[in-house]
């Protein structure tokens, strides 16, 4: 889904002070359990599991109709299936799944997918395409995050069981991608009701099966879910019905105390791939013949977002005031932070269609012209206002709050008066949340390869812009030309639409993009087959030991 | 009043200044080492600016992460900034922290322990059982859900850490209030009519500043580490203001970089070595019962 953004907390500060307050609160141990229980002789290499370090803290629920935030993506790939997906290494190119084929009606407002035969669930249950419209209704109905995704869909039917109808309630280019997101898998629906699954209006509160999904999965995936301790680790079996068998049968995602543990953990062996360290950290591994990197450049952002709720901070929410921070910051040295990164001048990242040049839309550092906007906008001597982000939230190698010294430093130097707000991810998720900021350093990346997952979410009619910056411009001249854009089948010329509405958003929008960083994935060169992908990271089930 | 003015005399047997401190502490290298250290750190606090090489919030990124140089004796940090400088500037919030914390649980204890020994019944039992309450935490987990639960800030950091301390304070000062209490010159004022105030004031306070000073010399190491590792765990001083405690927690993501970690921590050891050596030569010093060894 596209609700990426609650992230990985790969940062050391929150693990460190989880640890004691769990120490506090006599669950310390456990943080702790050291790997050593799962190491299994030399002999036995084989059949060693895969293990995944990684910090769980962000994992919420695994259930396929709610889960959002980041680790869930590979758990999602590894246990469940979507009707169709991209190739993993070329996300412009959409593949059948467990759809073998599908039509799209002469009016684009009707797909109908064949699904493939003898697909069983890890129950015995045979796949039909019943499930598929008990989960697409389910997650409709259980208005979670990834909700919207089903905004465009007038309705699903399934009128035999190997035949799926969508039908939309307007034409829509961009919805067979979406289709491609981990959130419209198929789960048993079987099952799923016995556990007290609904896919029934008012299953938002009816619906009991979330958590039980956070424990076990009934997919059709190479992997069933077995476990899963908060904080801790998440384990998953080879699914002995799957469809794809999976290379290694048993996969650990197992969490380090904080990220230099884990990477050594990765040096001495007692993981096999590190997912979330930091930046510094890969670069030091790379002199490692032991480690290979396998990297994708992220398609999202780090941004910078600023309220427009004048109780707040009646400086920021002025748009003046708005459009001169996002000339203050130094964008360069922040993309000096990062091989390889980039800066996105708005919303579309960089390598997917209708991004914007940076060499001629992206903003400009330029002290002058801030202090002139300053004083044209009463604030001649600057201002004070609060920059919030998660202590711990680590985006491709680039940790948040360093981000937010960065752009704290570079406000200062027009006159702002910053005070950081780097808290705990508990703390900080729902304030970030609820909009309650002055300014915040945030992220977001596709949940399927579209610019319109990060337009849909940002864009002026997005919950983003409505609920964190309090941005209400129901009639931005971007709503019109995005929602044409939508409707517009030729691909250049909904490009050149989209590229149009961003310009418009740069002139007001309550948002900067700070960096698009490269998502790195260091692994021992004891396992082969890791493919990055910018959606779902990558495929366990591909991974196996050479 | 003629007999207010033969209360302090009372007080006398004390203190017996028969060693000159600056002697005292020429026959122990150590404590002169350790005062040297803190006069070197008292001088880094007071003329923090001049030795500084760099301004410690000026971000350099074509310098980040650079190794100890001539330029910048520390290296540098993920932002370029001078560690050297920043480390000089971080003694400014550090160490007078440690030092505050110790003082205002030194002063709340004292008080609270005082009162508790000198009306005994239930005022001693109220409070002494707050502190037992409080002493039935390991102090740094306890601190540490206090600052949590205030918000990360260098003020609640600060006020958790003096809500831990203060009960050994109270503790010590009511045994000794006890004990004084039944001392012949304590005895003696209170039948010469003076009044309870004035007693715990003038008479027993006195008599216990020996032990309290013991106590809060070798403590104030204490201090500077306990307040160091909440920056650590981010919960004290907040950036961009340098703190030994949150340079350490930087420098320990990135292992590599020596540097980030090892002068920050060298800068809490040498300043808590320091404040102990000196603490055991007062204690040594105060107490004559030890003096010699």
């Amino acid at each position: 889904m596209a609700e990426v953004e609650q992230r990985t907390r790969q940062g050391t500060a929150l693990s460190r002070r989880t640890i004691l307050k769990l120490a506090a609160a006599g669950t310390g141990a456990a943080a702790l359990a050291p790997l050593a229980g799962e190491q299994t002789p030399v002999a036995a290499q084989e059949a060693a599991p895969l293990i995944i370090g990684r910090n769980i803290d962000d994992v919420i629920t695994l259930d396929p109709q709610v889960a959002g935030e980041e680790t869930y993506t590979i758990v999602l790939r590894g246990c469940y299936d979507t009707l169709i997906t991209t190739e993993p290494d070329d996300p412009g190119t959409i593949i059948p799944w467990l759809a073998e084929s599908w039509e799209t009606s002469d009016d684009a407002l009707t797909f109908t997918f064949t699904l493939k035969p003898g697909i069983t669930f890890a129950s015995g249950n045979e796949l039909t395409s019943a499930d598929f419209k008990f989960s697409f209704d389910r997650l409709r109905e259980l208005k979670a995050l990834p909700a919207y995704l089903m905004d465009p869909v007038a309705s699903v039917e399934a009128p035999d069981p190997r035949t799926l109808v969508l039908t939309l309630k307007a034409p829509d280019a961009v919805f067979l991608t979406a289709l491609c997101s981990s959130n419209f898998s198929a789960i048993d629906s079987a099952v799923a009701r016995e556990q007290g699954a609904s896919d029934q209006p008012g299953a938002d509160t009816e619906d009991a099966a979330v958590e039980w999904l956070t424990q076990n999965s009934i997919g059709t995936g190479p992997y069933i879910l077995t476990g899963f301790t908060p904080k801790d680790r998440i384990t998953m079996s080879a699914n002995p019905t799957a469809w794809r068998a999976p290379a290694i049968p048993e996969v650990i995602i197992q969490a380090a105390a904080d990220t230099s543990a884990l990477k050594q953990m990765l040096e001495r062996g007692d993981v096999d791939l590190a997912w979330g360290l930091l930046n510094e950290q890969i670069a030091e591994l790379r002199d490692n013949p032991d480690i290979a990197v396998a990297t994708t450049p992220m398609l999202g952002f780090i941004a910078l977002g600023m309220t427009c709720d004048a109780s707040r901070n009646e400086a920021v929410a002025n748009p003046i005031v708005r459009q001169a921070i996002k000339q203050a910051i130094d964008y360069d040295g922040i993309r000096s932070l990062q091989e390889g990164a980039l800066t996105p001048p708005s919303l579309v990242p960089i390598g997917l269609p209708g991004a914007l040049d940076p060499a001629t839309d992206g903003f400009k550092r330029d002290l002058t012209a801030v202090t002139a906007a300053l004083t044209e906008a009463g604030y001649p001597d600057g201002f004070a206002a609060t920059l919030a982000t998660s202590a711990t939230e680590i985006i491709g190698g680039v940790q948040l709050s360093l981000l937010a010294e960065k752009v704290q430093a570079d406000l200062a130097e027009a006159g702002i008066d910053v005070s950081l707000e780097i808290e705990d991810e508990e703390i900080f998720r729902p304030k970030y949340r609820a909009g309650d900021i002055d300014l915040v350093i945030g992220a977001w990346y596709v949940g399927y390869p579209n610019p319109f997952d990060l337009l849909d979410n940002w864009g002026p009619t997005g919950n983003v812009a409505i609920n964190r910056f309090r941005w209400e411009a129901p009639d931005h001249p971007a709503v019109a030309l995005l929602t044409e854009a939508r409707r517009t089948v030729d691909a250049e010329a909904r490009d050149e639409l989209v590229r149009e509405a961003q310009r418009a958003l740069l002139l007001d929008a309550p948002y900067t993009m700070l960096i698009q960083p490269v998502f790195s994935y260091p692994y021992r060169t004891t396992i082969t087959g890791l493919v990055a992908n910018p959606t779902w990271n990558f495929d366990p089930a591909t991974i196996s030991r050479t | 009043m003629a007999l207010s003015a033969t209360l302090p005399r009372i007080t006398q047997p004390r203190v017996e200044r028969r060693a000159h401190p600056w002697r005292a502490l020429r026959e122990r290298p150590l404590a002169s080492l350790g005062a040297a250290i803190l006069f070197v750190w008292l001088m880094a606090i007071l003329a923090g600016p001049r030795i500084a090489t760099h301004d410690p919030l000026q971000q350099s990124l074509a310098d980040r992460l650079s190794p100890p140089s001539r330029e910048y004796l520390f290296g540098t940090d993920k932002l370029g900034r001078d560690l050297f400088s920043r480390v000089v500037y971080a003694a400014r919030v550090s160490i007078p922290v440690g030092v505050m914390v110790i003082a205002l649980a030194a002063a709340i204890g004292t008080t609270l322990g005082a009162l508790a020994g000198f009306a005994g019944g239930a005022v001693d039992e109220t409070l002494m059982r707050v502190t037992d309450v409080f002493l039935a935490f390991p102090p740094i987990i306890l601190a540490l859900a206090i600052a949590a639960a205030l918000g990360p800030d260098l003020k609640n950091a600060m006020l958790a850490l003096v809500a831990v301390w203060w009960p050994s304070y109270a503790r010590m000062m009511r045994g000794v209030t006890l004990s004084i209490k039944q001392q012949e010159y304590v005895l003696a004022s209170v039948a010469m009519g003076a009044s309870r105030g004035r007693i715990l004031l003038r008479t027993i306070l006195p008599n216990a500043v020996m032990p309290l000073l013991v106590l809060a010399t070798v403590d104030i190491g204490g201090g500077v580490t306990a307040a160091a590792a909440l920056s650590y765990l981010g919960l004290g001083v907040q950036p961009p203001t340098p703190e030994w405690g949150a340079l350490v927690s930087d420098g320990a993501e990135a292992l590599d970089q020596w540097w980030l970690a090892t002068f920050p921590g060298l800068a809490i050891l040498t300043v808590v070595l320091a404040f102990n050596l000196v603490g055991d030569a007062v204690q040594d010093f105060l107490d004559p019962r030890l003096r010699g060894k």
